[in-house]
């Protein structure tokens, strides 16, 4: 169990996806994008999805995001998770759609489309869990 | 297929709570009660279909062995397609097709559950609960089904103005058939207020948005026109039926809020030839009430966004214009998990006018639909008189 009293169950890495994981060892958020537009996928693949047209190469993501949908979940069956807890997909600045949790954030100001920034939940083999919490004026700033 | 193949037989376990037994001895019960149902016996079968690899379901990865074995059934013809709720009605339009095309002449189609009093895990593992594959990047998150289609709920209501009193309405129109239906698992009248008065799993979704979690089986048994001249009731015909698959991570649900029900509902009326004004009632998987509100749009019964107000205005419940889950559904009648079997069932005792629930009067078309995963898969079936 982490310090944060996590033990989320920790990623099972394969050849594509390892770079991925060890980036957030050192606190940076890798997404795949292809290279003639730009865009976005996620999660992790050998191909870019659905055309399959092109080679995918990895690069560092902002952490700016906005909130495309979520739920307050009250009753899981995930042990580890401490309940209630916000399950969410946010829209990552650049496009694509990521599952997610909002952190440090009460229910009341949860509004889709409001900004988000990302924090990190350490995982047990010291990787760490990309979330996302309500972008401050403090942040914004920053 | 349109008009060549029909469904001869159904039956539905009475069972709710199994009290220990195995599914497969309900397996055996429905395949038995399906084939006096046709005036059929064991020995005219020469096609089996089931999926049993779920939890609750007795099987494991050689799924179709172990049920195969425990029926001593032999076939020439088999399939054990698994694509969740909707495995039954593609494996019957599987079963259809090989009909159609003098592979199989008589085809028992057989499901049974029991997650409430056999709850064995299968044994192996799937993307949505090990953290390898897609589900490296959403089981730490907590993903759980509810919440995936509470996110979907949520994102509907912000795009479309969808309320959860709107949703309500579909508990409640379940309930109302159910309250008809001796053997349905809920009976008690329900209102709006105490589907909003239940406590919250995963918000928007109240318990009572949710379909509880029941033990029981059914079959089906399907023959060219051949054959079902000869059966005891009159056949129920396979009219047009479509399938759409998508994934099952979440972060596939587009922004429009569209699911694969679209593609199958198309397939399905193009083969059909018949139009929407046509179906006489429809059997729409209702895992979360969300579902229903969603699949109707998907269905093509109103546009996109109108599902919110379509739940609420009376139209799907008995009388109504097109009234829906006749049995109580799985919200209130019956749901081991792979519902699209009883919705099968009900859409052939609705044209026998033998629903056991509210029996729509005249009833000549049905439409009857599945859904599995999450949203991933959709089958599409519309069925018609003799």
């Amino acid at each position: 169990v982490s310090a944060s009293g996590d033990s989320r169950p920790r990623p099972v890495a394969d050849p594509v996806t390892a770079p991925f994981w060890e980036a957030t060892r050192r606190g940076v958020l890798m997404v795949q994008t292809t290279r003639s537009d730009g865009a976005l996928h996620w999660p992790p693949r050998s191909h870019a999805a659905p055309e399959w047209n092109e080679q995918l190469e990895w690069a560092e993501h902002s952490g700016r995001a906005t909130l495309f949908t979520y739920s307050v979940v009250h009753r899981s069956p995930h042990a580890y998770m401490q309940r209630p807890y916000v399950l969410a997909i946010v829209e990552l600045e650049g496009g694509a759609h990521m599952v997610a949790n909002i952190v440090e954030a009460n229910e009341a100001e949860l509004e889709i489309g409001m900004p988000l920034e990302l924090t990190w939940v350490p995982l047990d083999g010291g990787e760490r869990l990309p979330v996302f919490r309500p972008l401050t004026a403090a942040s914004c700033m920053g | 297929v349109t008009g060549e193949v029909a469904l001869v037989g159904a039956y539905e376990s009475p069972t709710r709570r199994a009290g220990g037994r195995h599914p497969f001895e309900i397996h055996a019960e429905c395949i038995r009660g399906a084939l006096e149902d046709a005036g059929l016996s064991i020995g005219d079968v020469d096609g089996f279909c089931t999926a049993a690899g779920e939890a609750g379901e007795g099987g494991a990865y050689s799924d179709l062995f172990d049920v195969a074995d425990y029926l001593g059934i032999g076939a020439s013809w088999f399939d054990s397609t698994e694509v969740g709720g909707a495995s039954p009605i593609q494996q019957a339009a599987h079963a259809a097709a090989a009909i159609a095309a003098g592979r199989a002449e008589v085809v028992v189609v057989s499901y049974a559950g029991c997650p409430k009093s056999w709850p064995i895990e299968p044994l192996f593992w799937d993307g949505l609960t090990f953290p390898a594959g897609v589900g490296q990047f959403e089981i730490p998150y907590g993903i759980t089904l509810i919440g995936s289609y509470a996110m979907v709920a949520q994102r509907h209501m912000h795009e479309f103005g969808t309320t959860s009193e709107q949703l309500a309405h579909v508990s409640v129109a379940c309930r109302e058939n159910a309250a008809l239906n001796a053997h349905a698992r809920f009976r008690d009248p329900l209102t709006v207020e105490d589907v909003l008065a239940s406590p919250l799993i995963a918000s928007p979704l109240h318990l009572l948005d949710c379909c509880p979690l029941t033990d029981g089986g059914g079959a089906v048994v399907l023959t060219g026109k051949q054959i079902a001249r000869d059966t005891h009731k009159r056949p129920v015909w396979i009219l047009g039926h479509g399938d759409e698959l998508s994934g099952l991570s979440l972060t596939r649900i587009p922004r429009l809020m569209t699911t694969p029900t679209k593609g199958a509902a198309q397939r399905a009326f193009r083969m059909a030839g018949v139009s929407h004004d046509a179906i006489d009632c429809a059997q729409v998987y209702d895992g979360y009430t969300i579902m229903v509100a969603m699949s109707l749009e998907d269905l093509g019964f109103c546009e996109k966004g109108e599902g919110g107000p379509l739940v609420a205005s009376g139209a799907i419940a008995a009388g109504g214009s097109l009234p829906i889950n006749t049995d109580g559904g799985g919200l209130s009648s019956n749901q081991p998990g792979k519902r699209g079997m009883f919705n099968l069932i009900e859409g052939v005792r609705q044209i026998r006018g033998e629903g056991p629930g509210a029996q729509v009067e005249g009833c000549k078309t049905a439409l009857v639909h599945g859904l599995g995963g999450f949203f991933s898969a959709a089958s599409v079936m519309i069925l018609g008189a003799d």
